[in-house]
This record gives structure tokens, sequence and C-alpha cells, in this order.
């Protein structure tokens, strides 16, 4: 397995990539499934283009994986390294939230 | 409306993703901000592709690069090596010294493919001219050394025996190396003050082997010459430290 790397140089898709990742991280969806999962955790539409444009380069990347295609819908699992990068993003916001909201009361208190 | 959005992506990419994403389109009505960010999507997939492209062929030139440099330096060593031995030898090995000297011949067809074809984007037209004399003229000479390595008493290509075709191929590499030292010049790509020095080497070893020095001595001859084969390995091992050493930015800048 490939180690995770840090700098996964998706530039503008950073943000919709960990959100297909996570979105991903409890079993494989297909496109649309994606779509709506992102839309019903965040509240903010993922449009199909910039879906895409991420699925690619997390594909490209060796983070997710596609599973034969069920009628012309295919759905993509997350790679053993996907779900090491995804879990070393996620403990990394979980740091910096959680010293924004330290911060935050010490502000307000 | 959902298939010309679908087409505005480049072929390879709808390949891959045709079915599927037009599947995505055809799940919900497609408002304003979806068709906005499809055509968004294909700007960005023909991009990524052009993208992909230009490492792909960067990677080709710079593996060319590698394979030209490390074959002009190896190949040169090994070349001038074999040559010094089977001369030196008085023991019978010359055939050992003889495959040494072809296989330095090999890495110099190697260095005269790799870095003629990286020249070619520089200065196609004198690049390929300066590649095809000098090429020949090592084929013909390794020709010539397999006819002295195993058929040493005989006449391998009409009267001429392996000692004649290897003298020829010589020249002609000779010949071709002034032209690639010059094609080198021109074209500013690897180290001129190498190239300026593989012309030069060449000239002298050609004025000494067809005894233009106007040296008499046949001793001297023999130093002369010696000296002008190793100043002549050593500039093409010169031109391919040169190359291996060209940095990736460089070495795909536009003409």
């Amino acid at each position: 397995m490939k180690k995770p790397d840090s700098n996964l140089e998706l530039g503008r898709f950073a943000e919709p990539s960990l959100l297909i990742l996570v979105s991903l991280s409890d079993g494989p969806k297909h496109g649309y499934a994606i779509m709506t999962d992102v839309e019903a955790g965040t509240g903010r539409p993922l449009g199909p283009g910039t879906l895409y444009a991420a699925l690619a380069r997390l594909e490209e990347r060796g983070l997710i994986e596609a599973l034969e295609p069920v009628e012309r819908r295919r759905p993509y699992r997350l790679t053993a390294l996907g779900a090491s990068v995804l879990s070393e993003q996620l403990a990394s916001i979980e740091a910096f939230a959680k010293l924004g909201l330290r911060r935050l009361g010490a502000q307000h208190r | 409306m959902i298939g010309l959005l679908v087409a505005l992506y480049p072929a390879p990419w709808r390949r891959r993703y045709g079915e599927e994403f037009r599947a995505v389109l055809e799940s919900r009505p497609l408002g304003p901000f979806d068709v906005a960010d499809v055509l968004l999507g294909a700007v960005d997939a023909r991009l990524a592709l052009r993208l992909a492209d230009r490492v792909a062929e960067h990677g080709g030139h710079l593996a060319m690069l590698r394979i030209g440099g490390f074959g002009a330096i190896i190949g040169a060593a090994l070349w001038f090596i074999g040559l010094a031995g089977g001369s030196a030898a008085d023991d019978g090995s010359d055939t050992v010294w003889l495959l040494v000297s072809m296989l330095g011949s090999v890495g110099l067809l190697l260095a005269l493919t790799g870095l003629s074809g990286f020249q070619a984007h520089r200065e196609p037209r004198l690049a390929w001219a300066a590649f095809g004399i000098p090429a020949i003229g090592t084929v013909v000479s390794l020709v010539g050394m397999a006819g002295m390595a195993f058929a040493p008493d005989e006449q391998i290509v009409g009267t001429w025996s392996g000692w004649g075709v290897w003298a020829l191929g010589l020249l002609t590499t000779l010949i071709g190396s002034i032209l690639f030292g010059i094609a080198t010049i021109r074209a500013a790509v690897f180290s001129r003050r190498a190239a300026i020095a593989l012309a030069g080497s060449a000239v002298a070893v050609i004025a000494v082997g067809t005894g233009s020095t106007g040296v008499a001595d046949q001793a001297v001859q023999r130093i002369l010459a010696a000296a002008g084969l190793a100043a002549f390995a050593s500039s093409w091992m010169a031109l391919g430290v040169s190359a291996v050493r060209r940095g990736p930015i460089r070495a795909v800048a536009p003409a």
C-alpha cells in the first residue's frame, strides 16, 4: 500500500474531494448517490461537473476505485490509501477546529 | 441538451466517464448552476488532458536525455578502453578488447539516438543529418569489429577485411561526429565546449589517421593518434555529462 501523501495537489478540488471521500467512508456509492449524500450532509449542492472532476482526480491518485457498473451507474469505493488519507485529513481538521474553538472560547470568556 | 454537455468533454474522458456522467445528468432536472458547473468541468477536463500530454511528452524527452547521456559516458569510456587494450595487448586477448569496444560502440549508438532525438526539437534537419552519418559509421565499425573478433583472417564484405570495414566505419563516425559537434554548438542544448572538443578531436584523429599532420616518426604518430582518440572519447563523455546534468525545465524549453 502507498503511504498517505498530504500533498495530493487536488487544487480547487481539494474540498469536494474531501466531501466525496467522507461520503464513500460508509460504503460504495455511484455518482448521483454521492451528490445527494454530500448535499444532505453539508446543505450545499455538489455540481455534476465538480463531482466528476474530483472523482477523476481521486481515482487517478488511487484514493478511490471504480467498481463494475450497475446498469449505467458505476459505484466507487474508498481504497485503503484513500481511507488512510481521509483519516489523516479529518484528524488535521479536527485539531484545527479544536484550536479555533479554544481561541474563540478564550476571547468570549 | 445533456448530449451536447457531455460532448463538450474530451473523447478520452467521455470513453471513461461519459456513460455514468450522462446517467447522473439524467437523474434530475438540470438548473443553471448545474449547466455552469458542467461547462467548467469540461474546461477542466480539457486542461487536465493537455497537462497530462505535456507531462508524458516531458517525461519522454527526459528519458531520452538520460539514456543518451549515460550512453555517451559509458559507451565512450568502453570504446576507448577496448581500443587502448586491444592496441596494447600482445597476449592474444584481442577478442576480449574488441568485445569491450563493441559494447562501447553500442553505447555510442544509444548516445547518438538519445541526444540527437533531444536536439531534434531545436534543430530538426541538422540534428538528424548529424545523427545519420555517425550512426551509420558506428554500425559499420561494429560490423568490422565483429569481423576482426570472429573472422580475423577473412574478407567479410567483398574484398574488405574486418579491419578495413572497421576503419571505414571509424572514419565515417569521425566525420559524423564533426557534424554532430556543429549541430550541438548550433542547437546550444548541451555543453558548447564539449561539442567544440568533439569536433576538434575528430578532425585531429582524421588528420593523424590519414597522415596529413606532416609527422614522419611512427612513434610520434601513434602517440598523437592515441591522444586524439582519448580526446575524442573524453569529449563524448563530457557531452554525456552535460546531457545528464540538464534540468527538466530548460530541457523542454521551446525552440
